[in-house]
């Protein structure tokens, strides 16, 4: 895990000095490495293999939902909704994943968070269909079997 | 010369939100609108590199995002124990 | 080639202006802080993207794009974050969206 979380650091630190960065790489790492903070949640191997195909879909829902705010905002006929949403994955990151997801496409927003409840604000009657049909849902926990 | 026209259109687009953070009638509008400022100010920041040739301001925009998320964070923060305090 | 380059770079740009102006424009015309909220992930997401993918077309491949590209990186992680929080703290401190609840 040590080794992972440090090829990822370097991967990203190569467009820099690479001795320097070095230097930062091992410095972050015994920090951390003091601080305890080091677990499954922090960098989960297996999700990374799956995670491309997941981002492209993402990508799509978002320009999506985006042009339907947008129709929304220049109209002016917007009728807001709050609804429940239930989560069906098991572990917090997953809770945690499909949280982030539903407030960064345009138009819905996650407000609050029970056990496995979510309380979400959409801008319109569409937007909140298309989150109950419950596709997003299936897709994520699907993501963290 | 495009990258002029876009530069006037952010402009323009953080007039917007500086108009809704100087009104604003909850905190929170304000919060929300200066973090909008912040994003659109990198992205301005960045189309003005490509604008004057000097690409290197691309690592000036990627601090800026970062410290404009530490930001909004520490604003929420500080004003939540401001409010527990006075009840 | 130098065409399309040139083509697809400023019809890019344009689109993220044009996402960039409507999610400021929404910011002031919604009436409550929780749609203003939508307004603000508008730009967040949309609108950055488009630039970003202008900017990267303009400068071909290389490291710059590289680093280009991270910038949406980081804004896909912060930005729903911030939303959250902000919806969250509003939220906590009792101000009621003009929403109703809806039963399923």
């Amino acid at each position: 895990m040590l080794f992972a979380l440090w090829f990822v650091l370097s991967g990203y630190l190569k467009s820099l000095l690479i001795f320097f960065g070095l230097i930062s790489v091992i410095f972050v790492l015994w920090m951390s490495a003091r601080s305890k903070s080091l677990n499954y949640d922090v960098l989960p191997l297996k999700l990374m293999v799956k995670l491309p195909i997941y981002w492209i879909w993402l990508i799509k829902e978002i320009i999506k939902s985006g042009l339907t705010t947008t129709k929304i905002i220049w109209k002016g006929n917007y009728s807001p909704e709050l609804i429940k949403v239930k989560a069906s994955q098991k572990n917090d990151t997953g809770k945690a994943n499909y949280a982030n997801a539903i407030t960064l496409t345009p138009g819905t927003v996650t407000i609050e968070i029970d056990k496995d409840t979510f309380l979400v604000h959409a801008l319109s009657k569409e937007l909140s269909e298309d989150l109950q049909s419950g596709e997003m849902d299936k897709l994520i926990a699907g993501l963290h079997k | 010369m495009i990258f002029f026209i876009a530069l006037a259109i952010l402009g323009l687009s953080i007039l917007f939100c500086v108009y809704r953070a100087a009104k604003g009638p909850t905190p929170f509008d304000r919060i929300l609108s200066i973090s909008s400022i912040g994003t659109i100010m990198a992205l301005g920041i960045a189309v003005h590199g490509f604008a004057f040739n000097r690409p290197d301001f691309v690592d000036i925009a990627l601090m800026y995002i970062l410290l404009n998320f530490l930001g909004t964070i520490a604003i929420l923060k500080f004003y939540k124990m401001k409010g527990k305090k006075k009840v | 080639m130098e065409y399309l380059i040139n083509y697809s770079t400023i019809f890019f740009l344009f689109l993220g202006c044009f996402f960039i102006l409507s999610g400021s424009v929404g910011l002031i015309k919604l009436p409550d802080v929780f749609s203003r909220i939508h307004a603000a992930g508008l730009i967040d997401t949309l609108g950055t993207g488009f630039i970003i993918l202008s900017l990267i077309i303009h400068s071909g491949f290389s490291l710059l794009s590289l680093k280009l590209l991270l910038i949406p990186l980081f804004i896909l992680f912060t930005s729903p974050i911030s939303g959250h929080a902000i919806s969250l703290f509003a939220h906590e401190s009792g101000h009621k969206p003009k929403a109703k609840l809806k039963r399923k």
